[in-house]
Order: C-alpha cells, then structure tokens, then sequence
C-alpha cells in the first residue's frame, strides 16, 4: 500500500514540478518537490526507503531532464541513504530537522551538479552559481519542506506506518 | 571492513551504483532515439503533464490576479504586441536596405524554405531543474519529427530537438549552454556564433561569439541564422545585440545577445520538418 502511495506521489510531484512549479518561479528559481520528498521519506522511513525512493527519483529527473544520464540517480540515491542513517542513528525525526537536512543536502547537491556539469569544463562562475541558482533554491527548498514533511507523516499515520 | 561486504545492503548499494556509472558512460553518447524505458517513462508522467498544463491555462491567471498584474499583464501584452509590431517594421526597413545581392539571397532563402513543412505542437513541460534551459513538446516521432529539427515560433528562432520518443520531444533552447548556432549579423552579413552561457541564460539572454575582427557590429543589430552547421535554415531572426563587452581572457571581444523569443513563456511552437525528398 505504502509503495502504491509513494509510487502516485512521485508520479504527480514528476508531473507538477515540470509544469505548474514553472508559475511559482521567484527570479527564475524553482523549488524542487521531488529532492524535498526523497529526504523527507528518508527521514521518516530510514536508508533503506530512502535510498529506494531517491533511486526510483533520481531516474526519472535523468529521464526526464536534460544533461548527462546518472548524475541524479546517484545523488538522490545517496542522499535517501545518507540521510536516512544519519536520521536513524544520531537524530530523531521532526519538521526542524527536516528543514536542516533539506538545507544542507541541497547545498552540497547543487554544488556537486554545479562541479561535474559546468565546473569540469571550464566554468568558473562559482560566486554566481552561488547566489542566484543554489542558495535561492536551496532557500525555497527548505521554504516547502513542512507542507511535504506534515503531509507524509499524515500518510504514515494514516497507513498505520506510524502512530499519531 | 570485511563485514561491510558481507552486509547485503551495503552490496545492493555497490552494485546499483556501479550499474549507475556503466550507465552514465552509455548514455553519455550522443544518441538520437530513446530507450523503451525512457518512453515509457514518458507514457506515464505525460498524460498528468498535459493535464497539469491545461490547467495551469487557468490557475496562471489565478497567480497572476493575485499578484495584481492581471492588468500590468494585458497592457504588457498589448505593448508587446506594439513592439513586436515596431520591431517588424524596423527590420523590414533593414531588409528593403540592403542590395541586390541581399535581395537575391533572399530568393534563394524562399526557394531554401520550400524545402521544409511546419508541424505546430505545445510546450507540455519544462525542464525539472534549474540548471538548463529545455522543454518537452506534444508531438514525436508519430507525427513525423526528428531528431536535429529547428524548432521556432512566429517571433523566431527556439532551438532544436535533440531527443525523440514516440508522442513528445525534447528541445533545447539556443540559450542552453549545450546549444551553439550559427548566425548572421542581418546589416553587416558577418558571421558569428550564437552560444548560451549560464550567467547571461539566467536573464534569457545569450552570447555571440567568434565575432571577426573587421566586423563592425553595434548595439541593436539584429541577428538571424546563418544556415551554417546543418540544423537550422537560413534566415530565422534570433535577436538583436543588446551590448558589445570585451572577453575576460583575451583581446576579442563578444556580444550579449537578446533573443526575440521570451523562453520563460513559451506555450506553442512549431517545428520545421526536414521534407524527405
């Protein structure tokens, strides 16, 4: 039941973040749904969910998006699987650990695709890389991440995952 | 060290992200058709991306009026429209300007367009990320696209397809930092190259580059394809110079180009179809 879920979810945050997210632009940025859900599942279900839902994710931004093939399959996979043991093993779960987790993780994603897309070949624009694509994202990242974290705990709560 | 290889987690882990890498240096190729998993990917998530865009036709709106720029927004268009208009008669001026050279290319551009159909289809989805400039349209193979088609619309040039499933199609944008396009400055007939580039792309706007020595561009020239490079006709307008700046590293110099095309509010577009002969 719980994967019949997260499966509809990942395909209509898909759909949205590729078409209405598009009207929620501040300067040109958008939030990404899908990077706040894999850390939010993975703080709530561990590495395991975390790691497999960040796989199944990370493949179809790959498939769907534009760029080299892997890059977000490897990144949103280890980012459910690091996240999720971290979560499990040193912090307990809650929204303000969640806005932290999807704070850092989005800095350090952004700064990984930012090395291997454009740095590795020769772009050296990191300041500006920076200030108008990975902090305003990072920022409107952790901005959506309490609507996503309270909605999936209300889900496990609700499939019996989780007492309320 | 040993009993993390005997942790059965630990090896799934090692084995999807190795299957990952033989992946990513598969697919790192170029390569013109995608996989059955690709388009069935496709297969599922278009039929809520369209859903989701027709109704954005609405909730658009709805944003909009909140923002109090319903109004702001009709007169915008309205004065769009005005300069869009103004810019046509400017450029027309141009073109009854130039010689009868000029005018005999032109003739044969004509006789170049008749080579080539145009196929009308909707932007369905934009890019995921923040990082590029591409969009999905609603049309692919089954409609007879192919991959490396100019994509324009009625202002000018877009950019290509460069990759192809059976009902959509994905294009990038001449201001990507992938994309690179031969072109024309309209007044002086130099040549250049039109190229994205990630600090001017997040304004919509791109670079020209390779300009000549001798060429004596100026701000407001416009510019169109040069028909140079094989994916693009000859003679679609791309934008006009917005401002001539030295390069950081040498003693050429290049051109911030603003292209005609507004990237952020593209809905329709059409693809000009290679005619088989």
């Amino acid at each position: 039941m719980k994967a019949v879920v997260y499966t509809i979810s990942i395909i209509l945050l898909t759909a949205l973040q590729t078409t209405l997210i598009n009207y929620l632009q501040i300067f040109g940025i958008k939030p990404n749904l899908l990077f706040v859900f894999v850390v939010c599942i993975a703080l709530l279900g561990g590495s395991i969910e975390g790691g497999m839902v960040g796989l199944l994710c990370g493949v179809i931004i790959d498939v769907i998006g534009h760029g080299a093939f892997g890059i977000n399959s490897l990144a949103y996979l280890y980012i459910g699987v690091i996240v999720g043991y971290l979560c499990i093993n040193f912090f307990r779960g809650g929204a303000i650990v969640a806005i932290g987790f999807v704070f850092g993780t989005s800095i350090v994603c952004g700064l990984l695709y930012y090395t291997f897309t454009y740095f590795m070949w020769g772009d050296t624009n990191l300041l500006l890389v920076l200030l108008r694509k990975i902090i305003p994202e990072t920022i409107y990242n952790t901005v959506i991440t309490l609507p996503i974290y309270f909605l999936l705990e209300k889900i496990d709560v609700r499939l019996g995952v989780r007492k309320g | 060290m040993r009993g993390l290889f005997t942790n059965k987690y630990f090896v799934l882990l090692l084995t999807i992200t190795i299957f990952l890498l033989v992946m990513m240096a598969i697919y790192t190729d170029n390569r013109e058709k995608v996989t059955f998993g690709e388009d069935l990917v496709g297969a599922v998530v278009m039929p809520f991306q369209t859903l989701f865009t027709a109704s954005s036709k609405g909730v658009g709106g709805f944003f909009e009026y909140f923002a109090d720029s319903k109004k702001l927004t009709e007169e915008n268009k309205q004065m769009s429209e005005k300069i869009d208009e103004l810019n046509n008669t400017i450029r027309n001026i141009e073109e009854f300007k130039l010689e009868n050279e000029r005018l005999k290319s032109m003739l044969d551009l004509k006789k170049d367009m008749g080579n080539y159909d145009l196929v009308g289809a909707e932007v369905i989805a934009k890019d995921p990320g923040n990082w590029f400039n591409t969009f999905t349209i609603d049309k692919g193979t089954s409609s007879g696209l192919a991959v490396r088609e100019a994509v324009i619309t009625s202002k000018g040039l877009v950019g290509y397809i460069y990759e192809i499933g059976t009902n959509y199609a994905k294009v990038v944008t001449i201001i990507d930092t992938n994309s690179s396009t031969g072109s024309l400055v309209v007044r002086t007939r130099d040549i250049a190259m039109i190229e994205g580039d990630l600090e001017l792309g997040m304004d919509g706007l791109c670079k020209m580059t390779y300009i000549s020595k001798d060429a004596s561009v100026i701000t407001g020239d416009l510019i169109e394809t040069s028909g140079l490079g094989g994916i693009y006709p000859k003679g679609i307008l791309i934008g006009k110079i917005r401002e001539i700046r030295p390069e950081t590293h040498s003693v050429s110099q290049y051109a911030v180009v603003e292209p005609v095309v507004d990237f952020e509010r593209i809905t329709e577009v059409f693809v000009i179809k290679t005619k088989t002969p």
